[in-house]
């Protein structure tokens, strides 16, 4: 428990956060292409079509809206649980990371709604209906957006990053809102897919769970590096930042 | 999967579905390329000012807090 603390401590080091973060990329760029490699193929090729619902090959677009939907949602929360430890234990690095997620949680929101509107079309026939599940996905897509753009409006950074961290806060209500609106109101939507029970056969489940976590891996990975960026842009007058960039030690007094 | 003409036209649905994920693939190689090429050019501005003289570098902009000298 100690060293865990130790270490998250660590992690609110610039330094250290980009040092390892460097170092653990390229592990999970390797495991991300595989996962995808595969998954792909499971999902495209090797999978059946979809019989009982008559949806033919359309299932596929499953296999890139769940993951993309998920992690619309989850990204949210990840925000909102780093705002707040930014908020709390004043770790400036908990800001970046707030940062760092905003423009690859929007895309996954842009993406599940994308997928998710060109699915409705032959399934449902129409491209998009007011209902409860898309109005509260469409709603996190502003929420991001408007995280990025208030971030944006400040010129402090330290005031831009509270200000951004509330936002992030205030805005996870809306999670439960999507998570459940499938449940609370007759949506046009369809209800839980992967956590009700017998609700998914077995045969979509191999594609499906691959590009989950082939498409979580890559989430990740692309959080990181915008994060990486972050940091130099933060620390740019750093002494460590000035030896990263020109690839010399610097002398004492000297930056 | 039976065939290659299957594959690509995916019943009647080869729109719907190829435009998923070739979406999906556009937004997220432009994340990469683009929090690729902000790291570079970072990379790059904190090098040409860390090389430049002290008199030619330029003075940070908003400062809100007065600079020790």
């Amino acid at each position: 428990m100690a060293n865990a603390w130790r270490w998250f401590h660590q992690l609110g080091s610039p330094k250290y956060l980009f040092q390892k973060t460097g170092q653990w990329l390229p592990w999970i760029w390797g495991a991300t292409l595989i996962l995808l490699a595969v998954g792909l193929y499971y999902s495209l090729w090797a999978s059946p079509i979809e019989v009982r619902q008559g949806q033919g090959h359309t299932v596929r677009i499953m296999y890139v809206h769940v993951p993309a939907a998920a992690l619309s949602m989850i990204g949210y929360i990840a925000m909102a649980i780093a705002a707040t430890v930014g908020l709390v234990w004043k770790m400036k690095m908990a800001f970046a990371v707030v940062r760092s997620i905003a423009p690859v949680g929007a895309a996954m929101t842009f993406l599940a709604l994308f997928t998710g509107s060109v699915w409705g079309k032959p399934t449902w026939g129409t491209w998009w209906e007011w209902d409860a599940r898309m109005t509260s996905e469409l709603l996190l897509l502003f929420l991001y957006l408007g995280y990025i753009a208030l971030h944006a409006s400040f010129s402090d950074r330290s005031k831009a990053d509270k200000a951004g961290a509330i936002l992030a806060i205030v805005g996870v209500i809306n999670i439960p809102i999507i998570y459940f609106s499938v449940k609370w109101w007759n949506t046009l939507h369809q209800g839980y897919s992967i956590t009700e029970k017998g609700a998914l056969n077995p045969a979509f489940q191999t594609p499906l769970f691959l590009m989950l976590a082939g498409i979580y891996l890559l989430f990740a990975a692309l959080v990181l590096m915008r994060l990486r960026a972050e940091i130099v842009l933060r620390n740019q007058k750093s002494r460590w930042v000035i030896e990263w960039a020109s690839g010399k030690t610097l002398e004492r007094g000297e930056s | 999967m039976s065939s290659w003409h299957e594959f690509i036209f995916m019943g009647k649905h080869g729109a719907f579905v190829w435009s998923s994920y070739f979406m999906t693939l556009v937004v997220l190689l432009g994340l990469f390329i683009g929090f690729r090429m902000m790291l570079k050019s970072l990379k790059k501005q904190v090098e040409v000012a860390a090389v430049a003289p002290d008199s030619k570098k330029q003075k940070a902009r908003k400062l809100k807090v007065s600079q020790p000298d």
